[in-house]
């Protein structure tokens, strides 16, 4: 704030301005001995002191440029070279050139008369504070205009073209500027009082509502203030509080039953150091004597690069803890659950394989060639045999779909032809029965779990070997192709029955049959085997078909892991 | 008594894969002398007593073993098989129902010299049925 200012356009850019309560004119001053009571008209031609910028040096320069202007930079340099008669007169405020000539003990200056030109003084402000300009616009309206007048004679007086001396004008111009500093210091601190009142409800508000028990601390460690939440938290009261040290109050004993020393505590290393402490997980005791899980922050209050106390934030966590026991229990049960049912279908699956096995193999001991069963008997032998056999298929389908998950075996770098050559061993007999081919060259390595990879080829020949076209020996072309992010893809494509494409997810679901064809009754679970086999490896296994033209199986793997 | 037969020591707990088994072997017409073990207790003792009497017997022990079997698990009785006999004295044919590839590779640290699966249907029947008869047969021979 600005105790006395004219409004000029550059101060009008960044202030805002009372209604001026009191007017100046400016004045010309010369030397004593002058004596003629002076106008402007009559300085034609003589040499005037004005002061650099300010509102007059404007006013002449533009107004009477018959003038000669000695432009100075302050007054006290203006009345300088008056007084030592090196310009003829200075054009300078009453107010402001009674104090300069009272200060600087210029004797030999008196005011000759009046420049025409007039100082409005207003309080001006800074104009992000438009509230205060209006507070003093309403101190300034107090002053009444005929307080006014009389605040002007009494402090300034009008002896201007009479023999008035300056020493007369100093102590009612000094009183008037203090009586404006007084002012404005009064508007201000209300303004003030205002403002802080406002944050201090701001801040209780916004501690009073917070879920986080807040306190502060002094550099003793001892409690300054708490809010709310801190209070429920831990059963204390504002008062039971304060003065308290803080760390013997709450903070006593460690979880672990041991006594927890203040220097150990990273609350008040906060007051020691200067520096932040979060700590995830401790325990704040209770009035009762209870305690419970915390998380907080312990942060200095600086001043002056000093940590002169602490503000400690902080958090009930059992809802987070026993969350997360609970979490832990789920994943556990979970997890046995998953194990039981895995080994449930393993044991049952191979309990359930002997007594199959025993149904097939005693058909054949019945039929063994010789013809002393009658034909019907043998037709219903066959079928016995077919359904013990999709039987156990299908055992063999759950046993290995449920243990695929528990073979944790390393993964390792696996050659693709020496798998296709492998399992090729394996089918050997399937494939010689329908003369089938597979054609495979030149396949890359890739990085995976052996069993399993042969597992998924072995799946997915025996599949086409199965939907063979009927009179068409089953061709499987093998083939790959490297993409430029790195993933690498396979594709296994056969000359078979094929299927609708509409169907080409929903031939991995498990148990999912799109032929009726009795014969050609598996498992079940080979393709379903083949996708998490392939989702295990982060890859994918897509089909694509078509019917009579065969089925396209691609096998992209994500991860290609070179020279390991 | 037969110089050159074996001895065939059937370990198996079901009777039924034993009925299954033993008629495979009469079809075999060869010169076998059968026992049948339900686990690992009884080869124990079949052991300790086969070890008093090892000067007269020149049979040739030739064990046919499930992998599954009560009391002892037919992988540890590979060892103690092979732990109570010579090489020369003892022949492990493991048979399992499963072809587990974990077992196959523990029956063969553990000393098995041969391995079948068990068979089903005709046409595992009939493999199985080869199989078995030439190694026997080939036993014989060395014996």
């Amino acid at each position: 704030m600005w105790g006395a200012a004219t409004p000029t356009p550059q101060r009008l850019e960044y202030m805002l301005f009372t209604q001026p309560f009191i007017e100046l004119p400016a004045v010309i001053i010369v030397r004593n001995k002058t004596q003629a009571t002076l106008s402007l008209k009559e300085l034609k031609g003589l040499k005037i002191a004005v002061i650099s910028g300010y509102g007059i040096h404007d006013y002449l320069s533009l107004n009477h440029p018959e003038i000669k202007l000695d432009v100075v930079s302050d007054i006290s340099t203006g009345l300088k070279k008056v007084s030592f008669g090196m310009v003829d007169a200075m054009i300078a405020n009453i107010a402001l050139a009674t104090h300069y000539i009272e200060k600087d003990g210029i004797s030999n200056l008196r005011v000759a008369g009046k420049s025409g030109y007039i100082y409005k003084w207003g309080l001006a402000s800074r104009n992000d504070w438009p509230e205060l300009n209006k507070i003093l616009q309403k101190g300034v309206d107090l002053i009444d205009e005929r307080e006014k007048n009389e605040i002007y004679r009494k402090w300034v007086g009008l002896k201007i073209a009479s023999s008035l001396t300056f020493k007369d004008f100093v102590l009612p111009v000094l009183s008037l500027l203090s009586l404006f500093a007084v002012i404005a210091i009064i508007i201000s601190n209300r303004v003030l009082k205002k403002q802080v009142k406002k944050r201090t409800r701001d801040l209780q508000m916004i501690l009073n509502s917070v879920g986080e028990g807040i306190f502060g601390l002094d550099l003793k460690g001892q409690t300054t203030f708490s809010n709310p939440a801190a209070q429920k938290m831990l059963g204390y009261s504002l008062e039971e509080m304060s003065g308290q040290n803080q760390h013997s109050l709450i903070h006593h004993t460690k979880s672990n039953g041991e006594p927890y020393p203040n220097q150990e505590c990273p609350i008040y290393l906060a007051l020691r150091d200067g520096k932040t402490h979060h700590v995830a997980e401790e325990i704040f005791w209770r009035k009762d004597g209870t305690s419970f899980p915390v998380e907080y922050v312990s942060t200095p209050i600086i001043e002056d690069k000093l940590p002169v106390g602490a503000v400690v934030t902080f958090r009930d966590i059992s809802k987070r803890k026993n969350d997360e026991i609970l979490l832990k229990q789920y994943s556990n049960s979970l997890e046995r659950s998953n194990r039981e049912l895995s080994s449930f279908a393993s044991i049952t699956s191979h309990d359930l394989k002997t007594p199959i096995r025993k149904i097939a193999n005693f058909c054949v001991y019945i039929d063994d060639g010789e013809s002393r069963l009658s034909d019907q008997a043998k037709k219903y032998l066959s079928k016995i045999d077919l359904a013990a056999t999709h039987a156990a298929d299908l055992v063999d389908g759950i046993l290995s779909y449920s243990q695929l998950g528990e073979d944790t075996a390393p993964y390792k770098k696996i050659d693709l032809n020496k798998t296709i050559l492998k399992v090729k061993e394996y089918l050997e007999v399937e494939i010689r029965e329908v003369k089938g081919k597979i054609e495979f060259n030149n396949l890359p390595s890739i990085f995976g779990n052996e069993l399993q990879i042969e597992q998924l080829f072995e799946n997915l020949i025996s599949n086409s070997l199965k939907y063979k076209k009927e009179g068409v020996a089953p061709i499987i072309k093998i083939t790959h192709s490297e993409k430029s992010e790195g993933n690498l893809q396979l594709f296994v494509k056969d000359n078979g029955i094929g299927f609708k494409n509409i169907y080409a997810e929903k031939i991995f679901d498990p148990f999912q049959r799109l032929d009726g064809d009795i014969s050609k009754i598996g498992s079940g679970l080979g393709l379903s085997i083949c996708k998490k086999i392939m989702l295990a490896h982060e890859g994918d296994l897509t089909a694509d078909g078509e019917i009579g033209q065969g089925a396209e199986f691609t096998l992209t793997f994500k991860k290609m892991i070179e020279n390991e | 008594m037969n110089r050159n037969g074996l001895n065939l020591v059937i370990v198996d707990d079901d009777q039924h894969d034993y009925e299954f088994l033993s008629r495979m072997l009469e079809g075999f017409d060869l010169p076998l002398k059968t026992i049948w073990l339900k686990d690992g207790e009884e080869v124990i003792d079949y052991l300790e007593k086969m070890a008093s009497f090892r000067d007269q017997n020149s049979y040739k022990n030739v064990f046919i073993m499930d992998i599954n079997l009560p009391k002892v698990n037919g992988l540890e009785l590979i060892k103690i098989i092979k732990n109570h006999c010579n090489a020369k004295e003892s022949f492990v044919i493991m048979l399992s129902g499963s072809m587990s590839k974990s077992d196959l590779e523990t029956a063969e640290k553990n000393g098995s010299d041969y391995f079948l699966k068990k068979p089903f249907g005709k046409r595992e029947i009939d493999e199985f049925s080869n199989s078995l008869f030439s190694k026997l047969s080939s036993l014989i021979e060395v014996s």
